[in-house]
């Protein structure tokens, strides 16, 4: 499974979240596909959402993926997803960023 | 550094959980005390220096209307907890180079749920896109996750983030400003109800509507007016510190701090006491190692093993601090700084650190997607 993320066309950095050029150069960026894989740095279990769609969703963990330097997704963590630090594969679900272990 | 340049007249728009004026109301109160406190007519006031998260679709310049000020010099400073520092960086320049005479520095919010959710919904960009729509944990979230990478990093454990807490919570009980006096002890903190693990609700600050203020001018206008001032030693500032960093374990404290401490001719055993920017006890860490007062990974066991009260060995955030006081929005960062005005110049609410003479005062803001991007510091001290 993958899923697209800006990359530098000079550098080949990718970006996240989405720039208008590149963080590390300036360089023009492009959509590619990205392989999902990522790793993981951070865990919390988040018990108080400040909106009320999320209140059946609680405790919903959440993670921080690097997908490369300067690259780290906010993510939300499969139930089995092991804890930090551990390798993940990211994929996007209905536009949200999930991960599960690799 | 700053020679002939002091700051003067910390004055404080009391905190309210939540109110149904606007920020403009909390910042017109902050000017009016202002006024009240030193006698100047309002055309005194030449310069003026504004923060607020709640006052759209107006900036700085709006609000010279609102109020009816021509001021000759005017900055907005929208830099969060930061931005006390920023602009006293700004407005001492400006005094020392003439352009202008008297600065008000203001800073203020109004707090309600509905107009909190939106701050936070529409942050940043990069908040809109990447972190809202996952959960809409707003900070506690952020340094949710911040703080299990620290303890996990340097073998902290929650006890020693409590006692950050608990210690500013007996600061408060001397303090009639602060929202939250109730005592707390280390048993309450450990067994509070989770919010994100591993904070529990005693470990984030509580947002509120209020307001802080103060002057910057040129020391002999602040004898005329018989103010008591404070010297500015040094400060420092940076943005976006270690972009590449995967988690924040550092600001950008530690790329400035020697520049700091060598402008000032002083060092961290120097300071009678120091005021931390106190959302999350976490970030008290990073600033007492960043600074230099204890090696990385040390600060929150360091801040653990010192009595943080006003007698003790490093008086930290003597009025309670956020944790105690609210958060009123963009004046966080203001409300150490003003005091360490009130402690450095005898006239603290709180219970006073004795021959207080140096203090620092550091500040953090924006979150703007996964960390603190602003950073600042100064060291300030009392007029003999």
């Amino acid at each position: 499974m993958t899923f697209a993320l800006q990359c530098c066309t000079d550098c080949g950095r990718w970006q996240y979240p989405t720039r208008s050029l590149c963080a590390g150069c300036l360089g023009d960026l492009e959509w590619r596909d990205h392989d999902g894989l990522a790793d993981l740095t951070a865990q919390t279990l988040l018990h108080h959402s400040l909106e009320e769609a999320w209140d059946d969703r609680l405790p919903l963990r959440l993670g921080t993926a690097r997908i490369g330097p300067g690259a780290d997704m906010l993510v939300v963590l499969d139930a089995d997803c092991p804890p930090p630090p551990s390798r993940v594969r990211v994929s996007a679900v209905n536009g949200i960023p999930m991960a599960r272990g690799a | 550094m700053y020679k002939g340049v002091v700051l003067a007249v910390p004055v404080t728009v009391p905190y309210r959980r939540f109110a149904d004026q606007d920020a403009h109301w909390f910042l017109a109160m902050a000017l009016r005390e202002l006024l009240q406190a030193t006698g100047l007519k309002k055309d005194r006031i030449d310069g003026l220096a504004v923060s607020s998260f709640t006052m759209a679709p107006d900036t700085a310049v709006g609000l010279t209307q609102h109020l009816g000020l021509s001021p000759r010099w005017l900055e907005h400073v929208p830099m969060g907890g930061a931005s006390a520092i920023v602009a006293i960086r700004r407005a001492a320049r400006a005094v020392q180079a003439g352009d202008a005479d008297i600065v008000a520095c203001i800073a203020g919010d109004t707090n309600n749920p509905a107009a909190f959710r939106g701050i936070l919904r529409d942050f940043s960009r990069f908040s809109r896109e990447a972190v809202y729509p996952l959960g809409a944990g707003g900070p506690n979230a952020s340094f949710a996750l911040m703080t299990e990478a620290y303890m996990r990093a340097f073998d902290t454990t929650a006890r020693d983030f409590g006692h950050v807490c608990v210690q500013q919570r007996l600061n408060a009980q001397t303090d009639p400003g602060a929202l939250i006096r109730k005592p707390l002890s280390l048993d309450d903190y450990l067994t509070a109800r989770p919010i994100a693990d591993p904070l529990r609700m005693f470990d984030c600050v509580m947002p509120c509507a209020g307001a802080e203020g103060f002057l910057v001018l040129r020391e002999e206008e602040a004898h005329r007016l018989r103010l008591p001032f404070v010297r500015i030693l040094s400060t420092i500032e940076r943005h976006n510190s270690f972009p590449d960093d995967p988690v924040q374990l550092r600001g950008g404290w530690i790329m400035d701090r020697d520049r700091l401490w060598n402008a000032a001719s002083l060092g961290p055993e120097d300071m009678d006491l120091i005021q931390t920017y106190d959302d999350y006890p976490v970030i008290c860490a990073l600033q007492v190692e960043d600074l230099g007062f204890c090696p990385k990974g040390e600060g929150a066991r360091f801040l653990a093993s010192r009595d943080l009260t006003a007698g003790g060995r490093l008086p930290m955030n003597t009025s309670g601090g956020q944790l105690s006081y609210g958060q009123a929005g963009a004046a966080g960062g203001h409300l150490g700084l003003n005091e360490a005005l009130r402690q450095l110049t005898g006239q603290s609410r709180s219970a006073a650190v004795p021959d207080a003479r140096y203090a620092l005062v550091s500040g953090f803001g924006m979150i703007n997607y996964d960390r603190g991007i602003c950073t600042a510091a100064t060291v300030l001290e009392a007029a003999a």
